[in-house]
């Protein structure tokens, strides 16, 4: 019998996944290493795997057994924060909710839209396949593709300087190469609310599913991220702001659903506590669950000649083109693991 | 090449006889888009350059299909055509290769209001396509100054941005899916394509990697309240401090345009006291020509000051500082306002509150003034312009160097209209003039490898909304330090015989048909 541990390092961890543990298990604690790992030479012929902390790993998507496994978790470091543009570089190993908590003991109040399970690592989370709500927020990028190429992305918001090659590492589960480091922009978090929505109409046509945001939005009112908490029947909603817009925003909201919904508002601490329980303990449990339902299916031809022009000797034992769960409850906006 | 007749009859079986043009009257309409280089070369007789060897208007993916079959066979190079606006030569081919025309991918297919998406074709003209939208109530919010004459399919291709990016974002954040047809002929659907979503890499690949047959975006109920100002600064820091502040406070506008001091001069000579001689003739000048109000007196008088740019550009930096800003906000109710004045209140801190009527004028004027650069190349000069991007830090840094690199060539002014919480795109616009057209051209190339180069030392991004084209292509690799390998593979994955749009976006591989480019 095998337990569902989230140890990668734990033989259990793969063969609660339907997968023979790997021959080894390698924990590089510096970029270099890292980068030496995937594209440098290698002691064993073994194909391998990149994982984060494993949270987002489907097993549909490892192509070829047995494997090497390098885990990023080592690579963790905050490489600068640069406080006028908004954005921190970071190791691609940094736990989400690590860096979070980081940015906070530097007393900066960056917060990006979405909410992303605290235990992800950074560069898996921008990896993993229907996750990538954070891309966008990608200012700048490090990587490497496993026949040994760097590539990096210079520092923008945004551009329009061809196809965005971010996305042959984003979203595609580590087929192609290693996200080494990011420069994230984490927007900005003046003032906070959470609201808390309650009322059977959560469940109606009108108000449940995106519609409650939708209306909102339609009065100019724009959500950071929303959770629907199914067993509480309270749908939270957290909108960031100058204190003057807060308040004429939640009068509007009260409003616009009334008299169909309730709404209570709490204040910049509750709705950071919030997001804490949610990032630390809901999604990673919801991550899990979909992990479980994840299925195979083909391989586009254009992917397959992707893949053999970028890791042409197959250091790689990923091939993306698994199919992957969409998320199924539309209401919870960066719950999307 | 010349198209033989065996060649035509092939072409025309695939999209019929009246849908491949060969008249030199036809193909001379499609030897250039919108790039000062192609007008220059038109000015200067050169009409040669550019011009395809025959030009087709297909319709439906099954006719692109069969061009695409045709194309692999033949060894010739298919450029994608949508509406022709582009400014970076995307869309210009050569006389080896055929033009792909697809404004017959033209009906708007179907909008979800529950979704709130639109699946529209790709040869839609943009101006059309948003005022059905607004007609039925919902807008794309994608706005660019050049709506009037681009097509959605373009602005997907080029990757895109509209005036009111600050609160829509830019194409690719409005983009949801495409459809392509590649070069091995394999129709794509990147909606129900399985991960890694292929889409981030058509967009903004400009017809080198499929030709984009439909495109969904996402709609908001078209907006029914909005509220302009101007603002203006002491100098150039505090406006751009004031509206970082701005985007990092979450009070989102949706438009900002801030000028530099020279761009200020050109928009609206200063007010307030003390005006010297050049503030009040410089913008006079500079006006008058744009404003196509030249006389021959007039024409030299303009010629000469711009060939003294170095001086221009020092004596503006010396007398004039004062820059200003248009802001906009647009939504559907009160709450709107209480943002709106928030924001206002905000940027009152750095600056002075010019009122409402600035920002009126400039909204009524908002497609225009890119329409008025034909009186600059009819003085015998030409106008460029220069989109690039960077963080906050780092952009009063860009916009020095990348000024200092054009200064002594042409002049050069900026406006910095789209901003994002983590930094700017500055818009740079260059105005040089020379005896002859073979002078020109080599101006104008000194003036894009002087400032790309100033661009990619000072690290940004060389191009933010305008595409790469044929123009940029030796900069690409330094914006993607790397990216060419990645590039390579998708050309492999999507275009093996190098048919789509050879030399753009990255400089012509060893492997594909000639180059295209003039
Ligand atoms: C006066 C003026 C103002 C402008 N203002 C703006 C602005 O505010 N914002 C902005 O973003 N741009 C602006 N531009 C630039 C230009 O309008 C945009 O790049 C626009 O998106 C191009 O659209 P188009 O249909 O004209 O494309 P084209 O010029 O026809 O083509 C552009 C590129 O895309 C490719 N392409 C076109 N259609 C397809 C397709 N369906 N499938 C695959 N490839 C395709 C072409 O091969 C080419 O490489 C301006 C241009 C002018 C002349």
């Amino acid at each position: 019998m095998t337990t569902d541990t989230r140890d990668v390092t734990e033989p259990d961890y793969w063969k609660s996944r339907g997968l023979e543990p790997p021959g080894q298990v390698y924990t590089p604690d510096s970029i270099r290493a890292l980068r030496r790992r995937i594209a440098g030479p290698s002691e064993s012929s073994r194909p391998i795997v990149i994982v984060g902390t494993g949270s987002h790993l489907r097993p549909s998507a490892v192509t070829a057994e047995p494997f090497d496994v390098v885990v990023t978790r080592g690579c963790a470091r905050v490489q600068s924060i640069d406080s006028t543009s908004g954005t921190v570089t970071v190791e691609a190993g940094i736990c989400w909710g690590e860096l979070r908590h980081r940015l906070r003991d530097e007393g900066l109040q960056f917060a990006p839209n979405g909410l992303y399970p605290a235990d992800s690592t950074v560069g898996g989370l921008l990896a993993s396949a229907g996750v990538s709500g954070l891309g966008p927020d990608v200012a700048a990028m490090t990587a490497c593709t496993a026949s040994g190429r760097d590539y990096s992305y210079a520092e923008a918001p945004r551009k329009a300087a061809g196809p965005d090659m971010r996305y042959l590492f984003i979203g595609c589960e580590g087929a192609f190469g290693v996200i080494l480091t990011v420069t994230l922009a984490l927007g900005p978090r003046p003032d906070a609310r959470l609201w808390r929505f309650s009322g059977d109409a959560l469940e109606s046509e009108d108000l449940g599913g995106v519609q409650l945001i939708d209306r909102l939005a339609d009065h100019d009112i724009r959500a950071a991220w929303s959770w629907f908490d199914e067993s509480e029947g309270v749908w939270d909603v957290a909108v960031h702001g100058p204190e003057a817009v807060l308040e004429r925003w939640a009068a509007r909201a009260g409003e616009v659903v009334s008299p169909e919904l309730d709404l209570e508002v709490r204040g910049a601490e509750a709705c950071r506590e919030r997001r804490d329980v949610i990032e630390a303990e809901q999604l990673p449990a919801e991550a899990a669950e979909k992990r479980g339902r994840s299925t195979q299916s083909g391989q586009p031809e254009w992917l397959r000649h992707i893949k053999n022009t970028l890791d042409d000797s197959g250091v790689l034992a990923v091939g993306p083109g698994a199919e992957v769960p969409k998320p199924d409850s539309q209401r919870n906006s960066g719950g999307d693991s | 090449m010349t198209l033989s007749n065996d060649r035509r009859a092939e072409l025309a079986s695939i999209v019929g006889d009246a849908r491949v043009l060969t008249d030199r009257a036809d193909l001379l309409a499609y030897n250039a888009d919108c790039s000062p280089r192609g007008i220059i070369l038109t000015r200067g007789r050169r009409l040669e350059a550019g011009q395809p060897a025959a030009v087709v208007q297909p319709d439906g993916v099954d006719e692109l299909r069969g061009l695409v079959e045709w194309a692999a066979r033949t060894g010739t190079a298919l450029v994608a055509y949508g509406d022709g606006s582009g400014v970076c030569r995307g869309a210009v081919g050569n006389a080896d290769s055929v033009v792909v025309d697809l404004k017959r991918f033209d009906d708007i297919l179907e909008l979800d209001e529950d979704r709130r998406s639109v699946r529209v074709q790709a040869g839609v003209n943009g101006y059309l396509f948003e005022r059905e939208m607004q007609r039925r109530g919902w807008t794309a919010g994608h706005f660019p100054s050049s709506i009037y004459c681009s097509s959605v399919g373009g602005w997907v291709a080029a990757r895109g941005a509209g005036q009111l990016s600050s609160r829509y974002g830019k194409i690719e954040d409005i983009v949801e899916s495409v459809r392509v047809v590649t070069g091995r002929g394999d129709v794509i659907d990147t909606a129900e394509s399985p991960p890694p979503d292929p889409t981030p890499w058509f967009v903004g690949s400009e017809g080198t990697l499929g030709f984009i047959t439909d495109v969904t975006l996402q709609v908001e109920p078209k907006p029914a309240d909005r509220h302009y100002r101007g603002f203006q600064f002491d100098d150039l820091s505090d406006g751009l401090e004031a509206i970082r502040r701005l985007m990092q406070s979450g009070l989102r506008p949706a438009v900002v345009r801030l000028y530099d001091p020279f761009d200020t001069l050109v928009k609206k000579a200063p007010s307030g006291d003390g005006a010297g001689t050049l503030r009040r003739a410089l913008p006079a000048a500079l006006r008058t020509a744009l404003e196509a109000r030249v006389d021959e007196w007039g024409r030299a008088a303009f010629n000469e000051l711009i060939r003294r740019a170095g001086w221009v550009n020092g004596a503006v930096d010396a007398f004039s500082s004062e820059c200003r800003l248009i802001v906009g906000y647009e939504g559907h109710t009160e709450t709107l306002q209480t943002e709106a004045e928030a924001g206002f209140d905000l940027l009152r801190r750095y600056g002075v509150d010019l009122g409402v009527e600035p920002g009126e004028e400039w909204r009524e004027h908002r497609y225009a003034v890119s329409y008025k650069q034909s009186p600059v190349f009819d003085a015998g000069a030409f106008v460029d312009t220069m989109e690039v991007a960077t963080s906050w830090s780092n952009l009063e840094s860009l916009y020095q160097r990348v000024r200092e690199a054009l200064a002594p060539h042409v002049l050069v002014m900026a406006h910095f209209s789209h901003v994002y919480t983590a930094g700017s795109s500055i818009y740079f616009t260059f105005v040089g003039s020379a005896d002859t057209a073979e002078e020109a051209l080599e101006l104008h190339q000194t003036a894009w490898r002087r400032g790309l180069d100033a661009v990619d030392g000072a690290g940004g991004s060389i191009a933010h909304h305008h595409g790469v084209g044929s123009v940029k292509t030796p900069w690409t690799g330094r914006d993607h330090r790397g990216g060419e390998a990645g590039f390579r593979a998708l050309k492999e994955a999507f275009d093996p015989d190098g048919i789509l749009n050879p030399g753009k976006v990255y400089p012509r591989a060893a492997t594909e048909p000639r180059e295209a480019s003039p």
